[in-house]
């Protein structure tokens, strides 16, 4: 039962932390362009 | 007989719509590499539909799907190692796709288009080797078991790493998006050959046989569908915001290395 | 100045460079050695357990040799020179692409051939019986192999750690002529037949990259 719970946490852990890391580079990215114009 | 029918034709049209997603996931995303600016906000919607869709696949897993008789509860981790599989080798096609299209054009977007494809389908190609041993563990007794699925997608890995290394090494230079453009092609020209190569190596196989041919219940097939068209939502809006960055740092003065999202 | 006039002017060079010089072949040769040598000492296997490993094992020694022989093909500052004049020949650029992966090949199975001789000396392989699909595969294998590696090397010898990316480039790509080399391989010393698939997509995988390579190399050597 651990297993199967661990198997979907780490999955969305996963998945969540990569959509996070996206969000802050698109954040900074976005200021970046703006700064410039 | 009218029921068995029923079920067999909803078994078609579970199986049709996820290919139907994959190739639509892949389409909009080739689509959307051609004129990311104007396109882009199509991809707030595609970030709903996913969110809906994982909720749905999430409701059934607990709720709807059987509880299998040999391997209990355990068993339903079924239904988040295999939706990733697709992600998995979508995430290849892109990298060729955008491979051929960069080295014909030269235009920065197609090499965009393979850089997201490959980041994500790592992701992807990552979590089967995470999730296949945590399955693999409490059925067999072993973390690791070398079979032809788990194999072969080490190897798939391997070859995403490969990729990603170059175009981290390579960074910089003018050549960088023509090595990675021909490595992306190379490398998922070699995919069929490794699948056939590991199956000869394999011999005979510890894997779970796969029971779509031999007739998945159709509560399972459901869920697993799903699954699956809610994991290529989650695909294919990554792939899309990671373009988006691609993009606007390409505007951006501030170099950044690829892959270093900070 | 014909595109197939360019591959042989290419093939005879490297070709001639390998004899003369002899360091390629000689390093890939001195270097195989080494290797059989320390496993036939260190593996405690049973004659039994030897044939089973052997085929593998030859392959993968082949693998590490042809690393050496490789990241030499684009190497030297002669070959810097020589390349140069090669991209400003009217030709598509991919003819010289097959020059240089036919030498490699070559080269690549006569390193083939001398291993399986040292298998031969150091680990009582028997090829009697079994050295005609051996050979064959040998061949097809060494194509496979200079195919890609050719390819790889080339875009590796413009990046940094060249020594370390190869590999890291190759190893997965090639995964299918370490295994249908030494499947074919070891049915033949097990005396069992080869099924013509084996053959089949051997040929196959043989000619794809060497398609891809001949039709890329152009975008490669651009820059």
């Amino acid at each position: 039962m651990s297993y199967l719970v661990a198997a979907y946490v780490v999955t969305g852990l996963v998945l969540a932390g990569y959509a996070l890391r996206l969000r802050a580079a698109r954040a900074r990215a976005l200021r970046d362009t703006q700064l410039r114009s | 007989m009218v029921s068995a029918l029923v079920t067999t034709l909803v078994q078609y049209l579970v199986s049709g719509l996820v290919m139907l997603s994959a190739v639509l996931a892949a389409a909009w995303l080739v689509w959307l590499s051609r004129d990311l600016p104007a396109r882009i906000g199509g991809a707030r919607g595609v970030g709903a539909a996913a969110l809906a869709l994982l909720a749905l696949w999430l409701g059934l897993v607990v709720g709807y799907a059987p509880i299998e008789q040999v391997q209990g509860v355990v068993q339903k981790i079924f239904y988040v190692h295999i939706p990733a599989i697709i992600p998995t080798y979508l995430g290849f096609a892109l990298t060729a796709v955008g491979g051929i299209g960069y080295l014909r054009t030269r235009a920065e977007s197609w090499d965009q288009l393979a850089q997201s494809g490959a980041e994500v389908g790592v992701i992807f190609c990552t979590l089967m080797l995470v999730v296949g041993p945590i399955w693999a563990k409490p059925v067999w007794g072993h973390w690791w078991v070398w079979d032809l699925r788990l194999t072969s997608t080490l190897v798939l890995w391997f070859i995403y790493v490969a990729y990603l290394l170059l175009r981290g090494l390579a960074y910089g230079s003018d050549a960088a998006r023509t090595f990675t453009s021909v490595y992306g092609i190379v490398g998922t020209a070699a995919i069929p050959f490794v699948y056939f190569a590991v199956d000869l190596a394999q011999g005979s196989t510890m894997h779970p046989s796969n029971p779509a041919r031999e007739g998945l219940p159709a509560e399972m097939g459901r869920t697993v569908g799903a699954g699956m068209v809610a994991f290529l939502a989650v695909f294919a809006w990554l792939v899309a915001r990671r373009m988006e960055i691609a993009a606007l740092e390409a505007r951006s003065p501030a170099a950044r290395a690829p892959g270093a999202l900070g | 100045m014909s595109g197939a006039s360019v591959a042989r002017a290419v093939f005879a060079k490297d070709l001639l460079l390998d004899f003369r010089t002899r360091d390629r072949l000689g390093h890939m040769a001195v270097f195989a050695l080494l290797v059989v040598a320390l496993l036939s000492i260190a593996v405690p296997a049973s004659a039994d357990e030897r044939r089973a490993w052997s085929p593998a094992l030859l392959w993968m020694v082949l693998l590490f040799a042809s690393l050496l022989g490789l990241a030499r093909s684009f190497q030297s500052e002669a070959e810097g020179g020589a390349l140069a004049l090669l991209v400003q020949a009217p030709v598509d650029r991919g003819w010289v692409f097959l020059g240089k992966a036919a030498a490699n090949a070559l080269a690549l199975f006569g390193v083939a051939l001398w291993t399986a001789v040292l298998f031969t000396v150091f680990l009582d392989v028997d090829w009697s019986e079994a050295w005609r699909p051996a050979l064959a595969a040998g061949a097809l294998g060494a194509l496979g192999l200079a195919a890609l590696g050719t390819l790889l090397a080339a875009m590796s010898v413009a990046v940094r750690f060249r020594e370390f990316l190869l590999p890291v480039l190759l190893f997965p790509l090639v995964l299918p002529v370490l295994v249908l080399a030494s499947s074919i391989t070891g049915a033949a010393l097990a005396g069992r037949p080869v099924p013509g698939l084996w053959w089949g997509v051997f040929a196959l995988y043989d000619w794809v990259f060497v398609v891809l390579g001949y039709l890329v190399f152009d975008y490669v050597l651009e820059d």
